[in-house]
């Protein structure tokens, strides 16, 4: 058998070059080598939008309405996850958390909600009541911190509080204030871990429950850990495998592992760039701004539902028939929508639209505004789905060869071939290409075509040697392929961890990925194996050298 | 685009883009020339930076004649109005000594910090406006303004250095909501009283520093690092809360501009001239309101669209033939000469805007530059940059400098020292200098 | 553009209609026209607009300026500011200046306007012949053909509020889209060839989802639309016709209930056009289609919807004032006599409308029937 590395392979060292015409339309949607060696004792990373957004609504209610948008962190070695170990935060960064924090606050003790978020009653309503602004900030603020409060961060607070009361004269605005004041601070905004003496090891150091607690609940809930985790830190269960392996089993079946599913395959697939998704009205008039949610939707719904509902083999959501639609969809798919609103929809077999690649969503991201790109959907499939790196253009192209009259040009498969007679260009496209045309029946829309201008389309393609001319045979081949299910191990747990596998771990990677097929490439499964090891709550290693930014 | 949303790009952009302000600094604040404050001090000098994407066609953008009154070939004719204020730079380079040239990406952060990256993603030190506002910034309400007409918070061209992009704001309302929503306070309200939920704020937010002071004890010194980044944020806010407690100086010519409408996102070049002409009025206005002295605009976006245009404009550069007779690619200038004209709006805004005897441009240093010189063989040669306004007369304009494929980093470098930062030398390896570019110092 | 599309309609009817579709090349036509799957295609409507005729000044159809509006004909009717105060103050607001404080929206003819109506004059109007016959009276189109019947384009044609930029104009166009009361749904079955058929069937619905707009508030031919097969009984009406060159006309009229909810999406009972003896030119591709519905419509209903639902809703917002509308209806009413008065109880007319192509959901039996008859 092959021998598979887990991290990030290079291949074709010869090729050199990829067409700049692929160029990325954020400069942040680009890998970054960390720059922050993995060495401290404990980690520290910023919040995500996501799990800013899930913490909230956990902890306030979901119609909380959260306004934050925190600037995503830089692509590092494949996942953001990684990128917010390093993540800085600026001036102007912070600004904004103030005064979103306090638009939440609002919110919390408005006089709508405090019936219900305030656990007590103040005395009076314009004047401080230190008892009841206890109880609030007790309770709050050990989710919001992932610990209890120390006994300085305590006294500071309820005082703040009391404060705030008295000046404003009102003792919910002296609480508004003191839990912005809270969530806009960094214990809130960026997840550090706490570490504690080992005892069985007194030369040690290890994670406390509530580090362990938190790392469990953002892996499988994109958010803070709730009271039953913490209540699980707070025993010292968590530091006894069945007490681990109590808490896995529960977040594992919970409702909200789809949200854990779900972020990981934002992240891994790079869904954030949906945010820059626009096609042209004259070109594409059926996708709209209001597509663009729904194609991204589309994509996580198939996952979570394959994945997470049908606890399904994950190779098959290449080649799975099952998805779901929404009016908007059904336009662009030319099928009838099955009802208002989502549905899911089986896929016939007369259809091409075959698997997650086949989707809207993946075929119009990964498109220009108003044409296909198999070049962008090749390197996508190399690079997000294989873990296989394709290397960044390089300056000063001499496009001349591309530009030939468009005349003799009519498919994008003429335009490539063209493109690739240019030795210089070849090497890259070699690796794109191939594995992008078997997707040129469906237009940068995502909608089934089977000719572009008058010239039919041609959908053959290779993958790694085998060749396939539908939509249809590059999912299989996708499914054999054995990078696809080693990429995803990595990234997981990579995920997981929020840090690049180290090249050490490249036999552990192996292993993990011999009992995820063991357990039938099952999602869920890997997440407790991952979880339900020492691996997952080790500290870091001691600082090697910090890692070069590599071209 | 709905109509309205039209109406509003044909008004803003075709009939013309300048907001005049009428009224100067209450001339009692002033001294008896109306150049310097009265209590003796010069007037502040503010700084921005604009930036553009894609460069430019040699041929058509860079003008003829050097020096003075220099010719507007096609595609700066949009700057028609404005040329007096402004100075081109032509031929000036980026080096990229033995670092690989990463396409739309090396240089505008060589042009930024004076550093080439080494790869994608690196940014090796912080970016001039960085410098700039530290030295001229932590006397106003924000240090700087960082804002987008792209939609998209993740185009910027500022940064901290390593993984510290600092995030435009990337909507008009948002704009408006941060400089001028429930938090502005007017300089020109006869009666000041200190806002009591600013002093709960600032109460508040010096309890959050004395508490997480102690989170440090735990981190590595990468993350230390990136903890103190969190505190001199909060520092910064709480230094502009006491700002807020204390009675601002009057300034006549100040007003909150209006409140702009929701714009919906997306990249076609009609919706980003709005965006742009929107927060220009915003940016304009908070300088002349004295709420902050930096600002950073992004001015175009690579990936803007033109309707029934398959490509962005970022494609038609590499894909769109040369027109033989026309001797450029016409739809790829179509897009630089939108470009153009955000940028006559920008300078415009500030050269209408008065002050004392002059305006505010006269007070002031745009820097502006892009990515690429030709942008369809990702050229780093000849990257164009300009500045425009006499940065209280420190500079000459109307002035088109070539620069003999010298370092880019000039042009930053003599706006680093027209701004008062203080600097031997700026830059690193070849793109190092020391040498300002004389032709433009007075 | 909204404003551009309305105008070009109603200014240059079928000639730069057909003229736009012709300039599609041939290839890309026949692409167009190819034979629907099943012999079935449904449509949904995105735009009605009232046929008003008109030229840019309006001299030609209006040659003495547009009417007063109904503020105009209350200061006519209460010259001083004494009086207006009187009847404010014993009747509250201007709408109720009937003789005895009657809200004329309601009680018309309750009071008669001072000044005097002005009805749209000239020779050319939109619309179709619904009599067969080219009479004195009748109008031609701006395409030339004879024996236009339209005379609810004589009350209308010179009242602002149903001209270009005007209030019913918008409210027709931007209701009659988002509203899904008015969801109009065409189904054609037995079409073996969208460019002649001498033989296809219309059927007419009313369907229950939205219409998914592009970024320029146009349809978006695909949608998917359920029929309303509960509520929307009143809406299903059978035309047989024929298509000749792309282009659908009914062989036989047939009577036709519009939904026409312009306030509060279907609130009201009785927001409806009722058509008798309705005819369909409609150019039909297999994307879009687009034309005219003509026929006699019910004056009472037509009155009924539109100046309870409108008019008394938006205040003078229309510009007209309704006693001089209803007398004006009354007279120009020319059909379906009443048996005991003779007043005519019907006025010919005809709306634009625009359609996108839309798949059905719960397509009915009957719209496939005739496969399984051909099968045979």
């Amino acid at each position: 058998m092959r021998r598979l590395t887990n991290v990030a392979m290079i291949i074709g060292a010869a090729c050199y070059l990829v067409s700049c015409s692929d160029a990325p339309t954020s400069h942040l949607n680009q890998q970054v080598s960390p720059t922050s060696s993995a060495a401290s004792t404990a980690r520290m990373r910023l919040m995500s939008q996501d799990e800013y957004a899930y913490a909230i609504g956990d902890l306030f209610g979901p119609d909380v309405e959260v306004t934050q948008t925190i600037p995503r962190a830089p692509r590092v070695t494949g996942l953001l996850a990684v990128g917010t170990g390093v993540a800085a935060v600026t001036p102007s960064m912070v600004e904004r958390f103030h005064r979103d924090s306090h638009l939440i606050a609002e919110q919390v003790v408005g006089k709508a909600r405090r019936e219900f978020l305030v656990p007590c009653k103040p005395a009076g309503i314009s004047a401080a009541d230190a008892a009841c602004a206890d109880k609030f900030i007790t309770t709050v603020g050990r989710r919001l911190f992932r610990r209890p409060l120390s006994e300085a961060e305590h006294k500071s607070m309820v005082q703040a509080a009391g404060e705030g009361a008295v000046r404003l004269k009102d003792f919910y605005a002296g609480l508004s204030f003191t839990l912005a004041g809270m969530i806009s601070s960094p214990q809130f905004m960026l997840l550090t871990e706490t570490t504690e003496v080992d005892p069985h090891n007194a030369r040690r150091q290890r994670l406390t429950g509530y580090a362990k607690a938190q790392r469990l609940s953002l892996f499988f809930w994109d958010s803070i850990p709730d009271e039953q985790l913490l209540r699980a830190a707070e025993r010292g269960d968590l530091h006894t495998e069945r007490g681990v392996a109590q808490q896995i089993d529960r977040l594992v079946n919970s409702p909200q592992l789809e949200r854990g599913v779900r972020a990981f395959f934002s992240d891994m697939l790079a869904f954030e760039t949906f945010a820059d998704v626009a096609k042209d009205n004259v070109i594409y008039p059926a996708f709209t701004q209001a597509t663009v949610p729904e194609a991204k939707e589309q994509a996580l719904r198939m996952i979570a539902h394959h994945l997470v509902a049908e606890r399904g083999d994950y190779r098959e959501l290449f080649t799975s028939r099952k998805t779901f639609v929404t009016p908007n969809l059904a336009i662009l798919m030319g099928i009838i929508a099955p009802g208002p609103g989502w549905s899911e929809y089986e896929i016939p077999q007369s259809s091409q639209r075959v698997g997650l690649l086949s989707q809207v969503g993946f075929t119009s991201l990964y498109a220009h505004p108003g044409r296909s790109s198999p070049t962008r959907r090749g390197k996508a499939i190399r690079e997000l789905v294989l873990c296989q790196k394709v290397p960044d253009p390089p300056a000063n192209v001499d496009f001349s060869g591309f530009e030939d009259p468009r005349g003799k040009m009519n498919t994008a498969r003429d335009r490539l071939t063209a493109h690739a007679t240019n030795p210089v260009c070849a090497g890259c496209h070699k690796i794109t290409d191939p594995i992008g045309l078997s997707l040129e029946n469906f237009d940068g829309a995502g909608q089934f075509r089977t000719t572009e201008g008058d010239a039919a389309i041609d959908p053959s393609g290779t993958l790694d040697g085998v060749a396939f001319n539908t939509p249809e045979g590059l999912g299989k081949a996708l499914h054999d392929s054995p990078a696809l299910t080693s990429c995803l191990v990595s990234r997981l747990y990579s995920f997981a961890l929020a840090k690049a596998p180290g090249a050490n771990e490249k036999d552990y990677l192996e292993t993990l990925r011999a009992k995820f097929a063991g357990a039938g490439y099952r999602v869920p499964d890997l997440m407790r194996m991952i979880s339900n090891d020492a691996a997952f709550f080790a500290l870091a290693a001691a600082p090697t050298t910090v890692a070069g930014v590599t071209p | 685009m709905n109509s309205f949303s039209r109406r509003r790009v044909l008004r803003g952009v075709v009939g013309g883009s300048a907001v005049t302000v009428g009224l100067p600094l209450l001339n009692c604040f002033l001294n008896g020339n109306g150049t310097a404050l009265a209590n003796g001090a010069p007037m502040p000098v503010r700084f921005a930076t604009w930036y553009w994407a894609l460069g430019m066609q040699k041929k058509i953008f860079v003008p003829k004649t050097v020096g003075a009154n220099y010719d507007l070939p096609e595609e700066l004719q949009p700057l028609k109005d404005v040329k007096q204020h402004i100075n081109v730079y032509s031929d000036f380079d980026v080096l990229r000594d033995s670092s690989a040239a990463v396409c739309h990406y090396t240089g505008w952060v060589a042009l930024r910090c004076g550093a080439v990256p080494k790869g994608r993603g690196d940014l090796p030190s912080p970016s001039l406006d960085v410098y700039v506002a530290q030295k001229i910034g932590t006397g106003t309400r924000f240090p700087a303004l960082y804002a987008t007409a792209t939609g998209n918070p993740t185009n910027s061209y500022s940064f901290r250095g390593p993984n510290a992009l600092n995030p435009s704001v990337a909507s008009p309302l948002e704009l408006y909501n941060q400089v001028f929503g429930a938090d502005f306070q007017d300089p020109n309200t006869p009666v000041f009283t200190p806002n009591p939920r600013v002093m709960v704020k600032r109460s508040v937010l010096s309890g959050v520093l004395e508490q997480a002071k102690d989170l440090e004890r735990n981190l590595g010194s990468e993350d230390r690092a990136r903890m103190d980044q969190y505190f001199t944020g909060l520092r910064d806010l709480e230094r502009q809360l006491a700002g807020q407690l204390e009675k601002p100086r009057p300034i006549a010519a100040c007003r909150a501009p209006t409140k702009p409408a929701e714009i919906p996102v997306g990249l076609p070049w009609e919706r980003i001239a709005l965006r742009h002409k929107l927060m220009t009025e915003i940016l304009q206005m908070a300088v002349v309101c004295d709420q902050t002295r930096v600002v950073n605009m992004v001015g175009s976006s690579q990936e803007a669209t033109k309707e029934g245009v398959a490509q962005a404009h970022h494609n038609t550069t590499h894909e769109e033939p040369v027109d033989e007779a026309l001797g450029y690619q016409p739809l790829t200038s179509f897009f630089t000469r939108r470009a153009m004209d955000n940028w006559a709006q920008f300078v415009g805004a500030f050269a209408n805007a008065k002050e004392g005897d002059g305006t505010v441009l006269d007070n002031m240093l745009i820097y502006a530059d892009s990515d690429q010189s030709y942008a369809r063989v990702h050229g780093l040669d000849g990257l164009p940059m300009f500045t425009a306004g006499r940065a209280g007369g420190r500079l000459k304009t109307g002035i088109h400098v070539n620069g003999a494929h010298t370092p880019g980093s000039r042009v930053g470098y003599t706006a680093l020292r027209t701004m008062g930062v203080d600097m031997e030398a700026w830059g690193a390896q070849s793109n190092r200098t020391s040498k300002e570019v004389g032709e433009v110092v007075v | 553009m909204r404003i551009l599309s309305a105008r070009r309609f109603a200014l240059g009817a079928f000639v730069p209609m057909i003229a736009m579709f012709g300039s599609v090349p041939a290839k890309a036509a026949s692409v167009e026209q190819a034979p629907p799957p099943n012999g079935t295609i449904a449509y949904v409507v995105t735009t009605v607009l009232p046929a008003v005729y008109q030229t840019s000044d309006a001299k030609a159809e209006c040659p003495t300026g547009l009417n007063a509006t109904h503020l105009e004909q209350y200061e006519a009717q209460f010259p001083t500011e004494e009086a207006r105060k009187a009847q404010r103050r014993d009747y509250g607001y201007f709408h109720n200046r009937g003789r005895n404080g009657e809200n004329v929206h309601y009680s018309p003819e309750s009071v008669v306007d001072p000044l005097p109506f002005k009805e749209a004059v000239g020779k050319v109007s939109l619309g179709l012949n619904l009599d067969g016959k080219v009479g004195p009276n009748d109008f031609v189109s701006p395409d030339g053909e004879a024996g236009v019947d339209n005379e609810l384009y004589r009350v209308l044609g010179c009242i602002s509020g149903w001209r270009d930029n005007g209030t019913m104009t918008f409210q027709n166009e931007v209701r009659m889209r988002d509203n899904r009361f008015n969801r109009i749904i065409f189904v054609l079955s037995g079409v073996d060839n969208l460019e002649n058929d001498n033989e296809v069937t219309i059927r007419t619905y009313r369907g229950l989802d939205n219409v998914p707009l592009d970024s320029l508030n146009k349809g978006v031919p695909g949608s998917t639309q359920r029929i309303d097969f509960k509520f929307g009984q009143r809406y299903m009406h059978v035309f047989k016709g024929k298509i000749v060159n792309g282009v659908l006309t009914t062989t036989a009229p047939a009577d036709y209930v519009m939904p026409w909810s312009i306030i509060g999406d279907g609130r009201f009972a009785g927001d409806e056009q009722w058509y008798r003896e309705a005819r369909l030119q409609l150019k039909v591709d297999s994307r879009r289609a687009e034309g005219l519905l003509a026929g006699y419509v019910d004056v009472a209903g037509w009155w009924w919807a539109y100046t309870k639902r409108t008019s008394a809703h938006i205040g003078d917002a229309v510009r007209s004032s309704p006693p001089s509308v209803w007398v004006a209806l009354k007279r120009r009413a020319d059909a379906f006599p009443d048996p005991v008065t003779g007043q005519n109880t019907a006025i010919s007319t005809a709306v634009a409308l625009k359609f996108v192509r839309a798949e059905i959901s719960n397509l009915p039996k009957e719209e496939t029937q005739h496969l399984a008859s051909a099968a045979k």
